[in-house]
């Protein structure tokens, strides 16, 4: 069994490991579907469209140098590649039990005074669109 | 897409946040040659 706890996702943006900031992602991989229906059916029929994946993060906010606010601010508005490991910890090695998921995300919105009260650390939530297929791979580096 | 891959606009960020580029062969400056 290869079953992990969801403590030790790793997350780059723009190659800049944002993992310790990260309270919170989720990874979404869909495509549209094109209807194909034509006479003669008795149900609809779809095939497989673009893909149209998600990337949603909420992030524990750090404004120093090369952190949260500023990578993503640097970003904002254009499409960046993000990277996606399951278990990052010390030494991350990407495998079939561990694998490294590459997509272009587009820096579309941002929360920078992001969610939260008084008693709260400041968070921002954002998702992000997708602007390439989310790519598989079990080799390769983190 | 096995390999890390950087593209323009990540470099682009890098740039904004003083980071150093991978994989970028460091170029002299003219005092230094």
């Amino acid at each position: 069994m290869a079953i992990y706890l969801d403590n030790q996702v790793g997350l780059k943006i723009a190659t800049v490991d944002l993992s310790e900031y990260v309270t919170s992602i989720t990874l979404t991989q869909t495509f549209d579907e094109v209807e194909t229906t034509s006479m003669g059916a008795s149900a609809h029929q779809f095939s497989k469209g673009l893909e149209a994946s998600t990337l949603q993060v909420d992030f524990l906010n750090d404004w120093a140098a090369a952190k949260v606010q500023a990578t993503l601010q640097a970003a904002y508005g254009t499409s960046v590649t993000a990277l996606i490991i399951p278990v990052k910890g010390a030494s991350p090695t990407v495998s079939a039990t561990n694998p490294l998921y590459t997509v272009s995300i587009l820096i579309n919105n941002l929360t920078p005074v992001g969610t939260g009260g008084p008693e709260d650390y400041a968070r921002s939530s954002m998702t992000f669109t997708c602007t390439s297929a989310v790519a598989y791979a079990t080799t390769g580096t983190w | 897409m096995a390999d890390q891959q950087i593209t323009p606009a990540d470099i682009e960020v890098l740039k904004k946040l003083g980071l150093p580029i991978p994989n970028e062969t460091p170029t002299k400056k003219k005092d230094e040659e």
